[in-house]
């Protein structure tokens, strides 16, 4: 098929920064989550959680991200037009992770809140118990600052959409 | 005077975009439950002072009794005898949309063909002669981008118009020469059970007894010449 | 002159083909084809129904739609809980210590409990409306249909039994859109078995109370056995009363589309007030029913054994002593049949607590950790609700399928049940 924008060796390096990052990152966050089930606790490394967060489902998905951006590598590479949809689902994949760990950010921000606004003896303390001493950096991972790294393939993708 | 509107066509052809437009929010009655398969949705509009009850059909590929929801479509053509039959074809997958077409000319209802997503055909580089396709299918149509609003004013009077007139039955599908006998030595025996003559068009009758269709086969079976029939079709 | 020698055996096909011949010449004089240009559908299915990523890509978007509903709705969860302790404070007002307990205690502390998950439930049908809306869904069924198949069940089982994770009651009617007789009976049939919205709190106050830090696996291992005892009941049927392979399945994949928020938020408010009012409705006439049925015969001590619940409650005991359940529990199970929901009123009234941990307090005393997962999994497996049964008697017109299939729950749920309690005590937890 033809498309109105060239995909070429310029993209196919990008796949490749964007896919590596992401199962780097996504794989530490998975290893770190599977060590923290055994006892074993990354944080004591001094590494924290804005960029492994240990969590093993997170970590997860972000690898099957980078996966998706990776596969197009090659073919991009040779100039298949073609594979630019690698490209294009990952990028909307990221913005849609991102989104979501956005509103679960603020979420547990409302949550926080209305921990402060409630006496600690009250008969409501315990409803909101759970945001005592959260603080948004905890909820910072790699899912949220790497999509910085995807709005050129964002910008890609609103470029051909346009073009439709 | 009221006239009763059907709509119906694949799914997913803009049927619900259509059916908005013709009918706001407002005015529309929904049945129960959502999801995919609905039942029907109905609504009322006024157009040049006539008042036109729109009916929302399930959106199907076919009408076959093996399915519920294309049951229920078939159903409301039947028995409910609407003035109108609006099909909604996707102008980009012509084939597969055609096929519901021919499946209500042989119910001998007064059909109006709406080719929309037309934008989507053209991209794909399609170029559709409206005129010799109508000509063809003796049926009027009219073309639309129902997400666009292009062609809905032209729709209502469309719908006037044709829901006045009274069904073409110049194209049929010819199943070639043995089938055809077939058929016409079913319809002889049906024309003699006089319910069936004012109920159904007795072709349709005879080619869904060909296809042993669940639903007709019991209502053959009540009729005069069952046995017959039954070993006709055989 | 015989049909058969002129159409052969399937009379559908020949005539279908000969409706397909007049088609394509009418098309082919009336219809130019050019070069075709790039389509943004095709584009996303390269990825989507990638051999080696499509289904990765589905868990990847199931994770996120999971996440999203039950993370961010959290704090809304919350604040609902927060309004109806308000209200219990008001109930406490009440003169007559005993009613105000029934009242405040058992009634609106289980109905805030279980109202609490309405946000997670408008949040899950708002997520799968814009997948069902953006046309992705079909994508999935149609990657899963060749696994499905292996299984008995027709690709378009598919989400039906997705949506039966959020409500049972929309997804056995969501199965009409399956052709073969068979093929829809065997979804229908098997979709209670997908653990609904309204079993989670249900889950969440057992487990909770009983499992602390495993309660999240435990919540999750009931999903997971739902659907293994789905496909198992599939095979069943498939080898036994409902022989045959699924018909294949030829669908056509629409076009991509932007999911439209007004859409999404419509189809949202629709399948989230329809169950709101169904459990609304269940909730309030179980609420009506327990309590009436707790204080009667007149002065008596309410919920206790002296009342006609606990009456009821004894008398069934005997039936669920092998699975270890107290009578309170077993009593509460027959009104737990109107709605799953209604057994965390009905235990708040029987054991006369307040609150979710009054309630798990007077559960951790009176059963064992093993016979709460064999309760967890028995009212995962039976009848979901009244509204199920009405909806199948609806759908496949037959009180005899009705029938088999609220029986046979009932029998899965207690085999189920005393299967955990059995090879739990063999191995000796």
């Amino acid at each position: 098929m033809t498309l109105s924008i060239k995909i070429g060796k310029k993209w196919a390096i990008y796949s490749l920064c964007i896919g590596l990052a992401s199962m780097i990152f996504g794989l530490l966050g998975l290893t770190s989550g599977l060590s923290l089930a055994y006892g074993v606790n990354w944080s004591e490394w001094g590494i924290s959680t804005v960029f492994v967060y240990p969590d093993i489902f997170t970590g997860v998905m972000m690898a099957i991200i980078g996966v998706i951006f990776l596969l197009g590598v090659r073919p991009q590479w040779s100039g298949k037009q073609d594979a630019v949809s690698f490209l294009v689902v990952g990028t909307l994949l990221s913005a849609l992770f991102f989104g979501v760990y956005l509103a679960m950010m603020g979420a547990n921000a409302i949550g926080y809140s209305m921990y402060n606004a409630i006496p600690a003896g009250s008969v409501y303390a315990n409803s909101v118990a759970d945001w005592e001493g959260w603080i948004w950096l905890n909820d910072v991972h790699p899912g949220i600052w790497l999509f910085v790294f995807v709005i050129p393939g964002l910008y890609l993708t609103l470029k051909l959409w346009r073009k439709e | 005077m009221t006239y009763t509107v059907a709509l119906i066509g694949n799914p997913n052809v803009g049927k619900s975009v259509i059916f908005n437009n013709l009918v706001p929010g407002a005015h529309q009655h929904v049945g129960n439950w959502p999801g995919k398969t609905v039942e029907k949705k109905e609504g009322k509009f006024t157009h040049k002072g006539k008042q036109i009850k729109l009916v929302d059909l399930p959106g199907t590929y076919s009408l076959t009794a093996a399915a519920e929801d294309e049951l229920i479509s078939r159903n409301f053509i039947v028995d409910e005898k609407p003035n109108l039959v609006v099909d909604i074809v996707d102008a980009s997958n012509l084939e597969r949309n055609l096929y519901l077409t021919y499946l209500l000319l042989e119910l001998e209802t007064n059909i109006l063909l709406v080719l929309n997503m037309t934008d989507i055909a053209e991209d794909k580089g399609y170029k559709i002669d409206v005129n010799k396709l109508s000509f063809q299918l003796g049926i009027p149509i009219i073309s639309t981008v129902a997400t666009k609003g292009t062609g809905l004013k032209e729709l209502k009077d469309a719908i006037l118009t044709a829901a006045n007139s009274s069904p073409q039955v110049n194209s049929k599908v010819y199943y070639g020469e043995k089938i055809e006998k077939l058929i016409n030595n079913i319809i002889v025996l049906l024309k003699k059970d006089h319910e069936l003559s004012q109920k159904y068009s007795l072709r349709w009758l005879a080619i869904k007894l060909l296809e042993k269709d669940e639903q007709i086969l019991d209502i053959i079976k009540k009729s005069k010449n069952a046995t017959e029939l039954l070993e006709i079709i055989s | 002159m015989k049909a058969k020698e002129i159409l052969g055996e399937d009379a559908e096909l020949v005539l279908a083909d000969a409706r397909y011949d007049s088609i394509n010449k009418v098309v082919k004089t009336s219809l130019i084809k050019g070069e075709r240009k790039w389509s943004a559908s095709d584009l996303l299915d390269k990825v989507f129904l990638n051999k080696y990523v499509g289904i990765p890509a589905f868990f990847a978007l199931l994770w996120a739609v999971f996440q999203f509903t039950f993370k961010v709705s959290t704090p809304f969860m919350a604040m609902i809980d927060m309004f109806f302790k308000w209200l219990t404070g008001y109930a406490a007002l009440i003169p007559n210590d005993i009613v105000a307990s029934v009242i405040g205690d058992g009634i609106f502390g289980g109905l805030g409990f279980i109202l609490q998950f309405t946000v997670p439930i408008f949040f899950l049908f708002f997520a799968l409306a814009i997948l069902e809306d953006s046309g992705y869904l079909t994508r999935v069924a149609f990657v899963f249909d060749r696994l499905l198949f292996k299984l008995g069940l027709h690709g378009r089982s598919f989400i039906p039994m997705l949506i039966g994770f959020g409500c049972n009651v929309p997804a056995i009617m969501a199965a009409r859109s399956i052709e073969g007789k068979k093929d829809r009976l065997i979804t229908i049939l098997i979709a209670p078995f997908m653990s609904c919205a309204a079993r989670l709190p249900v889950y969440v106050l057992i487990a909770g109370a009983f499992f602390a830090t495993n309660a999240a696996t435990a919540v999750w291992s009931m999903y997971l056995i739902g659907i293994f005892v789905a496909i198992v009941f599939a095979l069943l049927l498939r080898k036994t009363i409902l022989r045959g392979d699924p018909a294949p399945f030829i669908v056509e994949l629409p076009t991509y589309k932007m999911p439209t928020l007004k859409g999404a938020v419509l189809h949202m408010w629709e399948r989230g007030v329809s169950f709101l009012k169904k459990a609304g409705t269940y909730l309030l006439v179980g609420a009506i029913i327990i309590w009436s049925l707790s204080v009667l015969p007149w002065g008596v001590t309410p919920g206790s054994g002296e009342s006609l619940i606990g009456m009821i409650g004894q008398t069934i005991q005997p039936v669920f002593a092998p699975l270890g359940f107290s009578w309170q529990i077993s009593g509460s199970l027959i009104f737990a049949f109107m709605a799953k929901e209604v057994l965390v009123e009905s235990l708040g009234v029987i054991y006369s607590v307040s609150s979710d941990v009054g309630i798990q307090a007077a559960l951790v005393n009176s059963i064992t950790p093993l016979s709460a997962y064999a309760l967890m999994v028995f009212m995962l497996l039976y009848v979901p609700c009244l509204a199920t049964i009405g909806v199948i008697k609806k759908e496949t017109n037959s009180w005899k399928w009705t029938a088999f299939s609220a029986v046979s729950q009932c029998v899965i749920a207690y085999l189920g049940a005393l299967i955990v309690v059995g090879v739990g005590t063999l191995l000796g937890l």
